[in-house]
């Protein structure tokens, strides 16, 4: 099961489901195969946290994309944000240190990488790109750290399949089985987890096992 | 003797057939989408990496019905051209995705799976 954790799309479910995913969380909406998802944008560490608490009972999955350090710090120690999305963009540096990973592995939230910066970057700016998501990728692999690579996409053609999604993680240095994840039982868990809390079911499946 | 002989199998490169499929509203121009995907993995891996991944789209393979296409590479090579591939945003000012439907030893195995 193929999962596209992060997008913008406002259409475009069947292009999704023709590439290969079963599951895409978008900002936009819910219905099919969309997820309502939600981006928070801040350079503020309260501000972020206010949001985030304020949120999430009403969305399956809450990322955070950090404008400032302190936020990527904070959002690394707050268990209830499930994805810190491209820390590293409108930086000079990879915009996590090994402290972050660290806290983001023990607190079980991913680290997000957009194609979509892939995608729409070119020479200079693109190596750049590149240079860091690898760099992030390598770390979070020491760290174990969960990885989500998501489209960002925009519209239907920024959509990408999920192997070619791997094959960007592969490429710049990734398992198979790394790679693989994060395109699929990593973001799945975070939906299912939070869909079950949202619904108050999570702790009637855990005494069902028991 | 005019040029030289076939080298022994053992000696031949070998190959692998990546085959993709245009998602897009109109079908491209066969010459047009090579010249894209050259462009494109010249950006990304150089001239030294198209090389050593031995890289050829072969256009006369294009199905411009079903929008099918294939691209010769080297077996070391098949993940830089997943991303070569995806890494194409749009041929000829239409925008489209190059979404890779599997990979091929052989041609024959490419044409029974994919364009049969």
């Amino acid at each position: 099961m193929f999962v596209d954790a992060i997008t913008y799309l406002t259409a475009g479910d069947d292009v999704a489901t023709s590439l290969g995913f079963s599951m895409v969380g978008t900002t936009s909406g819910e219905g099919g195969l969309f997820r309502k998802i939600l981006v928070v944008e801040s350079s503020d560490p309260e501000e972020m946290r206010k949001a985030v608490y304020k949120n999430r009972k009403k969305y399956e999955l809450i990322a955070v994309k950090p404008l400032s350090f302190p936020v990527t710090r904070e959002a690394s120690r707050f268990k209830l944000v499930d994805v810190i999305l491209d820390p590293y963009e409108g930086r000079n540096d990879i915009g996590v240190d090994h402290i972050t990973l660290k806290f983001a592995s023990e607190n079980n939230i991913a680290i997000g990488l957009s194609f979509y910066n892939f995608l729409m970057t070119h020479k200079k700016e693109r190596v750049r790109t590149l240079r860091f998501m690898r760099k992030i990728i390598q770390l979070s692999m020491k760290y174990r750290t969960p990885l989500v690579i998501t489209s960002g996409a925009r519209d239907k053609f920024e959509l990408r399949g999920p192997r070619e999604m791997m094959s960007l993680a592969i490429n710049l240095g990734a398992d198979f089985q790394t790679a693989q994840k994060s395109v699929s039982s990593t973001p799945e868990s975070i939906f299912t987890t939070n869909r079950m809390k949202i619904e108050g079911k999570m702790f009637a499946e855990v005494m069902e096992y028991e | 003797m005019n040029k030289p002989k076939t080298l022994p199998s053992s000696l031949r490169d070998k190959k692998r057939y990546v085959v993709f499929r245009v998602v897009s509203d109109a079908s491209p121009d066969p010459d047009a989408l090579a010249e894209m995907i050259y462009e494109t993995a010249m950006e990304l891996f150089g001239e030294v990496g198209m090389a050593k991944g031995n890289l050829w789209v072969m256009k006369r393979m294009y199905d411009a019905e079903k929008k099918i296409g294939m691209v010769r590479c080297s077996p070391g090579f098949v993940e830089e051209c997943r991303l070569i591939l995806s890494s194409v945003t749009q041929i000829d000012e239409v925008r489209c995705i190059l979404n890779v439907l599997g990979v091929t030893g052989t041609i024959r195995t490419a044409k029974i799976k994919y364009y049969g």
